[in-house]
């Protein structure tokens, strides 16, 4: 009786997670990686991408993060928004953020408003606007512009330097 | 007085911003920070909003930067006189890096030959007494008695607002070189854990008492070291490429005078030619010219003697007490022309006497021959 009883909840436990990831349709991995030069059989030096937790990472270093999103549901999905606040200690490297038919844009206010570039302002010591540089970003969207079919996907990526 | 000292104030403060901004800019993330990164997915299925999926977290963990950059703030060479007066080179030591490093100074003689870094020379002397001095007082400039000898920096934290002044200090009572001559030094900066041990590149288990922070945890992260220094203008036994040293060069210049003298000898006259072609034979006048020429870049007070004695005990030559070679015609009683001004033989104050301060000798006290210049002293004798 007493081990039919934990086998149940047991079969509960694991029809809750696997539920949880079916019901949610989208999955989303999201990699760091650095790029490293490294020589090819021919002697020539090529960038290659390794993971940033095995490499070696220090102030000033680019790092690239990507999100890689896949459609696991039996149903397309649309409005698929992707949301990524610009890591702590790293500072957003203007023009690298990109992916397939996504619309990108910045927020400079914790994610609380996004717009393009060229219309985000921030304001100075001395109240003045000005235009917002990359350092000054949040938070970055992509914006999938066409319906995401089951088992397709995208990834979306942007670097950033760490401080 | 008021609005004055307002004022005062407000520009410091904009002065301290303006000064700490860079540095709180430059900030560099300290070692073993863990930097994180997820992403949240919206979506909709079959035009219902889902809940939002997050992302896993990738994150990885900082390493230690080991950067220190030395800079000479000198704008030229820097004038060394013969005394005790110290003469100072300037350098700013910088953490570029991103961990609290001890630093050990040390300076070092450039070889001989090495061109300044401010032009005019190259290097030909090294002092003896050379010591690194800290700016003890912070104020930029070299204050002797003051500022305190130091070959070690105590914690130095990243970021251009905490860079520290240090001075290489030469006291000159050893100087003999001509003046322009040049030397060279370097300052070595060593970059050290903020315990003091020395730092070794590669993955190494670094704890907070090592990297001066508390992202290590005191028994350690273990993180990649990197020395991603610069190749100072030292040698490279000194200072290399990425060696967890930096240097840079400053100069000295020396101010002295470069005396040298000539003298040269001209019959002026004798009883039978007069001034015309005039021959050495007894009771012919004679001028002699002493050229005292400093070729140096110091001005020079010189004393001038040219002592008669043997010849006039000899009783070769007899001193002619009232000067005249046409170009000077002295009063009775002046026998020496310093600098084309006619001299009284008697120790009077003007600098100039015969047979006075020494006996039957010439002596020229207090002349100045300023740099790049030449004073001429001229007197005559009597052939017997």
């Amino acid at each position: 009786m007493l081990s039919k009883r934990i086998l149940s909840v047991l079969l509960v436990i694991v029809f809750a997670l696997v539920g949880s990831v079916y019901a949610a349709g989208v999955e989303v991995k999201s990699v760091a990686e650095v790029e490293v030069k490294v020589k090819n059989e021919k002697g020539e030096f090529e960038a290659k991408r390794i993971e940033a937790a095995k490499a070696n990472v220090g102030p000033g270093d680019e790092v690239i993060f990507s999100n890689h999103y896949v459609n696991n549901g039996d149903q397309p999905v649309t409005d698929v928004v992707i949301l990524n606040p610009v890591p702590m200690h790293t500072v957003y490297v203007e023009k690298t953020a990109g992916g397939d038919f996504t619309k990108i844009e910045f927020s400079v206010d914790g994610g609380k408003t996004f717009d393009a570039p060229e219309n985000l302002k921030v304001k100075d010591k001395k109240g003045r606007e000005r235009i917002a540089k990359a350092e000054d970003y949040t938070h970055i969207r992509w914006i999938v512009t066409k319906p995401v079919a089951p088992k397709e996907g995208g990834v979306v990526y942007f670097r950033a330097k760490i401080k | 007085m008021k609005t004055r000292s307002t004022k005062k104030v407000l520009l410091a403060l904009i002065a301290l911003v303006l000064i700490g901004l860079p540095g709180m800019l430059l900030a560099a993330t300290p070692p073993c920070t863990s930097i994180t990164n997820y992403a949240t997915v919206n979506f909709s299925m079959g035009g219902v909003p889902q809940t939002a999926v997050n992302s896993n977290t990738a994150s990885f963990t900082v390493g230690v930067k080991v950067k220190i950059v030395v800079t000479n703030n000198d704008t030229t060479n820097v004038t060394v006189s013969p005394g005790t007066t110290k003469a100072a080179l300037k350098f700013t030591v910088l953490n570029d890096g991103n961990a609290t490093n001890d630093v050990a100074l040390s300076y070092v003689a450039a070889a001989s030959g090495t061109a300044s870094p401010y032009g005019g020379g190259n290097d030909s002397f090294d002092g003896t007494t050379i010591a690194i001095y800290e700016d003890t007082n912070s104020n930029g400039t070299f204050d002797d008695g003051t500022d305190q000898p130091s070959t070690t920096i105590n914690d130095l934290a990243p970021g251009s607002s905490n860079s520290k002044v240090y001075f290489i200090v030469y006291t000159p009572n050893d100087l003999t070189q001509p003046g322009n001559s040049i030397a060279v030094y370097y300052l070595v900066a060593q970059a050290k854990w903020a315990d003091g041990t020395n730092i070794s590149q590669g993955s190494i288990n670094v704890t907070n008492a090592m990297a001066g922070g508390t992202a290590c945890g005191a028994g350690g992260t273990t993180v990649d070291v990197v020395f991603a220094d610069d190749n100072g203008p030292a040698p490279d036994a000194y200072d290399g490429a990425r060696d967890g040293k930096h240097s840079d060069d400053g100069a000295y210049i020396v101010q002295n005078a470069t005396i040298t003298v000539s003298k040269t000898s001209a019959v002026y006259s004798d009883p039978v030619n007069g001034t015309t072609s005039p021959k050495a034979i007894p009771g012919a006048i004679v001028t002699y010219t002493i050229t005292i020429t400093n070729s140096g870049n110091a001005n020079a007070t010189v004393t001038v003697t040219d002592s008669l004695a043997t010849q006039i005990t000899n009783g070769y030559l007899a001193f002619n007490t009232q000067f005249n070679d046409g170009v000077n015609s002295c009063a009775a009683g002046e026998g020496i022309v310093v600098d084309g001004t006619c001299k009284t033989n008697i120790n009077d104050g003007d600098n100039a006497d015969w047979n006075v301060t020494t006996a039957n000798t010439v002596t020229v006290t207090n002349l100045t021959v300023p740099q790049s210049l030449s004073k001429v002293v001229k007197f005559q004798v009597v052939i017997q």
